[in-house]
């Protein structure tokens, strides 16, 4: 919201007071000046003047002769290019020798052989409006040769306010200039309490022509109106023009224009209706009916909700309750008269009809926060004034009828909040000292009375004696605070809730091993040469079905696009997304790994689990350092990479054939291994399906891989204890094997292990070949075993025996054949 | 007899030596010894004829063969020797390699340049003391709203735009990690002091500075008597740890709905040192979290007794202390994952 620096002065004291740091202070007690713009800074020099003639350039058809009449100042002939210079109209004169706010001097010249004497100005020129083409034409009272500054009133300063949703009171210039008169202590002025004026007779609940039936009283506690009529709708005088831009709104026409002044200075929407276009005599405030509809001023036709508050006339709803007029009965340049609704409605009711209507209006977004019940009069007597004021200046004789209605359902009872001695002293950690804080509350409108304090009506936010704790806090300065810091007494243990709710137990205080074990696999994975990713848990629903072969996800209801409609159930799609970004981008070797959590429809239970996972990809070369830099990565590098992971985390992993599991659709088919920890399958490891490279545009081959790391990291962590060191010497056999190409090699493991000796001692593959020195469709296993007796001297003779056997049993089991 | 004994050991030893000097080997060398020292070499032939001598010459003769024995083995050494060092240096000189060729095997990937800021943080709260705690990404509107004083129909809930779950209205993404106050709260008894680093997700359009995903820690310390100056004093020692210097720290009051009071928290801009520059938008101070006391209503809300208990609770954008710290100008790059942007961050 923006506020007008003379605005706020005409209801606190502003004498001596810096816009600077007024805007600082507000700053610093919760009322955010997010910006200062000044406004009409340097025009002093710049006058009124009447255009009395226009005649033709001699030498231009585009230019013009105007003469106009600057009062004392003379009569001046000036040449002008502007579309709308006519006689009878007021513009801003800037006589020779001013300097206009754009640097611009204005010299005698002689224009196509014309001599002019200074220059009519456009709103541009001036600094007060970017937009403001041709000459700014003013209306209003005015006289030629007045100052444009006294006529505008200008200079002003306008702050830009960027208010919390708490802040209610504060939408509008007379809540701005409370808060300053509080921080400032300096007085408020006449016209901040209810308007005296004797145009205005007294409310009544009803009247001559209208009156207004409130059937929904919890949705409207009060409803105000008056009715003005003998009005032209036109331009609005300058002043209310200027008034308005320095507030960031702008200017539309009289009656709306003084809407929308009472409403930037009491923080009170109103809406003003045209008199001759509602039906009937009543005003009914109630809940929209089953199959009605409204044409808003924005000309959309709305369904309306049984929950909507609308006000309607006899022949239907005329406008959505605080939130937006309907099209029926909205001012227009034929208003001659008007009915001014000035209501208190819900805030919680405004705010649902907001959002069910996707409309966020000026009156929806103050409602929605509160609007100052106790403050509907005085806001209602402001527009009637302002309007008749404006109307007399543009030449109209308003009149104003009896029909001011105000009907007032409010509970009487303020709230009350006690603040007992000690609390802020106990909350803030500073002693304020009790009189400090009576004054302090007081000066804000909080009024103490039998030790408790009266809530002022504008005041939604204070309900507790925290509410209070904080406005003192506010005032004296957050940096009177001072800084302590807490006694720790190291390890306090955590402890359970005995009487924590059952179905709330899940502990979110997570184990110091678990926090160790997540750092040590990133850690390992840096040291492997892999580099972290982190996607949004966005998925795309088509790439996740494809990678996962399932199509049940949670959905969001509101996604920002398709691409992001569902949320993951694989780390891979974001992964796969990062290598073909990368490849496109020229990457020689993309290596990335990611934690993260993925999320399962299935888990079923509201608050259901979210598994963590980490996952991989790796394509392009082993290594981009010279002795590897021609070597494609394989699988045997992942492998390695998860091995010194399963290493880092203390709970080692095997990999094996898939055998009858089912392979995930991402796999491929040929180079996909189960990987395993303790007694379990925790993931996945392979080649990327080929299908897949190709459809994402991959260069192949990728390689990945992905785990559930909840599982991983409940297996047991490794245990350790001595070996005794050997002291006899050991033995060792090579023996080289051809076995069917496709026998892997944890079958021949298998198989040695089924017959292992106690003589033996470790088995160590030490060679694969398969190639033109084999018959086809075999290859080559290399594997060496330690043969040693731990208790005494090694017999070559034994170690043949056992060493023979194990040959033969392998050759009649494998079908292979000793190399 | 024993002349022509004597002149053949002295050809001999000459000979020996020639024969030593002339290798060129160490191997070659081990067999010219053999041919004279070794049990079936010359010198030994030599001491076999000693029978052929008369007993008064074979003492004289025994000695004579001795001292030429040591004589040849001195020689020996002196050869081997020679032919070990030149071995050596001309190893030295074969086995030259570049040594400012890349090593195998030592790069580095990089660790995420978010996940670097949440592990120092982290850090900072650990070695104050505080448990790390962790909640899901998909909450219930309890924990993430309704708890935390967020009344339904509330424009406070418009602070954060949020996403929802199809076919379930209770469920949404969370909109901060303040939900993990909560489920703290409702399992643990205080004193707890807790931070909370992770996902949360907001429906805004993308920009440089906005994304429907970033990341949050949230802190929380509650137990009797804990007041707003320890607020301070902690966010002071957090703010010289984080920055390596004490920088300063002002609180603004401002609102959220799960504290009272709350405030906003400007750290003294550490690129101008509040002289006022181009990052801080010339006012000396960066924001960098919101805090405050936690509300009544929230203790209201787990079952604990606000007379009781009181507490302070923090949170800050993880993003928002990258991008300050590594100068990153355009928040999307986080997420892109590109090798070029996170390379530095190995």
């Amino acid at each position: 919201m923006r506020v007008s620096w003379n605005w706020l002065s005409e209801f606190v004291d502003l004498e001596g007071c810096e816009p600077l740091a007024t805007a600082e202070r507000l700053s610093l007690a919760g009322l955010e000046v997010e910006g200062i713009e000044r406004f009409g800074a340097g025009i002093e020099a710049v006058l009124v003047a009447r255009v009395d003639e226009v005649s033709p350039h001699p030498g231009a058809d585009r230019l013009r002769l105007a003469t106009v009449d600057a009062g004392t100042h003379g009569t001046f002939v000036i040449v002008c290019g502007a579309p709308n210079v006519r006689p009878g109209i007021h513009v801003p004169f800037a006589p020779v020798g001013t300097v206009l706010p754009n640097g611009v001097e204005i010299q005698a010249a002689s224009i196509r052989g014309v001599p002019s004497h200074g220059m009519l100005c456009s709103a541009d020129e001036l600094g007060l409006d970017a937009d403001g083409e041709g000459l700014l034409e003013l209306w209003g009272a005015m006289t030629p040769g007045q100052s444009l500054g006294e006529v505008l009133g200008l200079p002003d300063w306008s702050f830009e306010l960027s208010l919390t949703p708490n802040r209610a009171d504060c939408h509008g210039v007379l809540g701005v200039a409370r808060e300053i008169s509080a921080l400032l202590v300096r007085p408020l002025k006449r016209g901040h309490g209810p308007v005296a004026s004797s145009r205005l007779g007294s409310p009544r609940e009803s009247a001559a022509r209208f009156e207004v039936r409130i059937e929904d009283a919890d949705g409207c506690p009060r409803y105000a109106f008056a009715v003005v009529t003998g009005l032209t709708e036109g331009v609005s005088p300058s002043w209310v023009q200027q008034r308005l831009r320095c507030s960031g709104v702008r200017p539309v026409s009289r009656i709306v224009d003084v809407t929308s002044l009472a409403m930037l200075e009491n923080g009170q929407p109103l809406h003003a209706f045209d008199l001759e276009r509602l039906s009937g005599s009543t005003l009914t405030v109630r809940g929209a009916r089953e199959g009605e509809t409204m044409e808003g001023i924005d000309h959309a036709v709305r369904a309306l909700d049984p929950d909507d508050l609308v006000i309607a006339d006899e022949a239907g709803p005329v406008a959505i309750a605080g939130v937006m007029g309907g099209v029926r009965s909205e001012v227009s340049s034929g208003t001659k008269a008007v009915l001014i609704e000035c209501a208190h409605f819900a805030p919680s009711r405004v705010r649902r009809a907001a959002r069910r209507h996707a409309l966020h209006t000026e009156a929806s977004h103050r409602f929605e926060r509160g609007v100052d019940p106790g403050a509907v009069d005085r806001a209602l007597g402001r527009a009637v004034e302002l309007l008749v004021r404006i109307a007399e200046e543009s030449g109209d004789r308003p009149l104003v009828s009896g029909d001011w209605v105000d009907v007032d359902r409010r509970s009487p009872e303020a709230k009350r909040v006690s603040l007992p001695e000690g609390f802020v002293a106990r909350h803030l950690g500073l002693e304020v000292g009790r009189e400090r804080e009576l004054e302090i509350l007081e000066r804000l409108g909080f009024e103490s009375v039998d030790g408790a304090f009266v809530v002022p009506s504008w005041r939604f936010d204070v309900s507790r004696p925290i509410d209070l704790v904080e406005e003192v806090a506010r005032v004296v300065g957050y940096d009177s605070i001072p800084a302590v810091m807490p006694s720790m007494q190291p390890g306090v243990a955590v402890r359970r809730r005995m009487d924590a709710p059952l179905d709330q137990l899940a502990q979110p205080i997570v184990p110091r091993e678990r926090l160790e074990g997540f750092t040590r696999l990133r850690d390992s994975f840096c040291v492997s040469g892999w580099n972290e990713a982190i996607h949004p848990a966005f998925g795309d629903p088509e790439r996740q079905a494809r990678l996962m072969g399932v199509n049940e996800f949670l959905r969001i209801r509101n996604p920002l696009g398709e691409e992001t409609s569902v949320l993951r159930r694989t780390l891979l799609d974001g992964l796969l997304r990062a290598v073909r970004h990368n490849q496109s981008h020229g990457a020689e070797r993309v290596a990335l790994f990611e934690t993260g959590k993925v999320f399962d429809p299935a888990s079923g239970v509201p608050d259901g689990p979210e598994p963590q996972h980490v996952a991989g990809v790796l394509a392009g070369l082993a290594s981009l350092r010279w002795m590897e830099a021609s070597r494609p990565a394989d699988l045997h590098d992942l492998q390695g990479a998860l091995e010194r992971l399963g290493h880092a985390v203390d709970r080692p992993i095997r990999f094996e054939s898939p055998h009858d599991i089912d392979v995930p659709p991402w796999l491929h088919p040929g180079q996909a291994a189960v990987v395993c920890a303790g007694g379990g399958c925790v993931g996945w490891a392979g080649g990327l399906h080929p299908e897949l490279v190709d459809s994402l545009d991959l260069q192949g081959p990728v390689l990945a891989f992905e785990a559930d790391l909840d599982e991983w990291l409940a297996v047991a962590p490794a245990t350790r204890s001595a070996a005794a060191v050997p002291r006899f010497p050991g033995s060792a056999r090579d023996c080289a094997l051809l076995v069917d190409r496709s026998l892997p090699w944890a079958a021949v493991e298998q198989e040695i292990r089924s017959c292992w000796h106690p003589l033996m001692e470790q088995l160590r593959l030490f060679d694969v070949y398969a190639g033109d020195r084999v018959a086809e469709g075999r290859k080559s296993l290399a594997f060496r075993i330690l043969y040693r007796n731990p208790e005494g001297t090694l017999l070559d003779a034994d170690v043949e025996r056992i060493h023979g056997e194990l040959i033969s049993h392998l050759e009649r089991t494998l079908g292979a054949v000793q190399r | 007899m024993t002349a022509s004994v004597s002149n053949e050991l002295a050809k001999l030893v000459t000979e020996a030596r020639e024969k030593f000097d002339s290798a060129l080997t160490e191997d070659e060398l081990n067999r010219v010894k053999a041919g004279y020292l070794g049990r079936q070499g010359a010198i030994s032939a030599l001491m076999r004829r000693m029978k052929e001598l008369s007993p008064e010459e074979r003492p004289a003769f025994g000695q004579r063969v001795n001292a030429a024995k040591d004589a040849l083995e001195v020689a020996l050494d002196r050869r081997r020797e020679a032919l070990r060092r030149e071995r050596i240096q001309r190893a030295i000189e074969s086995e030259r390699m570049d040594v400012t060729l890349p090593a195998r095997g030592g790069e580095r990937g990089a660790l995420h340049p978010l996940r670097r800021v949440e592990q120092d943080l982290v850090g900072i709260f650990r070695r104050l003391g505080y448990d790390v705690a962790e909640g899901p990404e998909v909450e219930l509107d309890f924990h993430n709203f309704s708890a935390l004083n967020f009344p339904a129909d509330h424009p406070a809930r418009d602070m954060q735009d949020t996403f929802h779950l199809e076919g379930e209205p209770d469920r949404l993404l969370r909109t901060h990690t303040s939900s993990v106050q909560i489920r703290t709260l409702l399992a643990n008894q205080p004193p707890v002091r807790i931070v909370a680093p992770g996902a949360v997700y907001r429906s805004d359009e993308v920009d440089m500075t906005h994304s429907p995903c970033f990341h949050q820690i949230e802190g929380l310390f509650v137990d009797r008597g804990v007041t707003m100056a320890h607020l301070r004093g902690t966010l002071e020692a957090f703010a010289a740890e984080l920055f390596g210097r004490s920088v300063g720290i002002r609180l603004r009051p401002s609102f959220f709905p799960f504290v009272e009071p709350g405030a906003e928290v400007d750290v003294g801009c550490v690129f101008c040192d509040g002289a006022g520059c181009r990052v801080c938008g010339q006012t000396g101070w960066i924001e960098i979290l919101g805090a405050g006391m936690v509300h009544p209503a929230v203790f209201e809300s787990v079952g604990l007794d606000p007379e009781e208990w009181t507490g302070f609770a923090f949170g800050m954008g993880i993003e928002r202390i990258a991008m300050l710290r590594y100068g990153v100008q355009d928040i999307r790059l986080f997420y892109e994952n590109d090798l070029r942007f996170l390379a530095p961050f190995a």
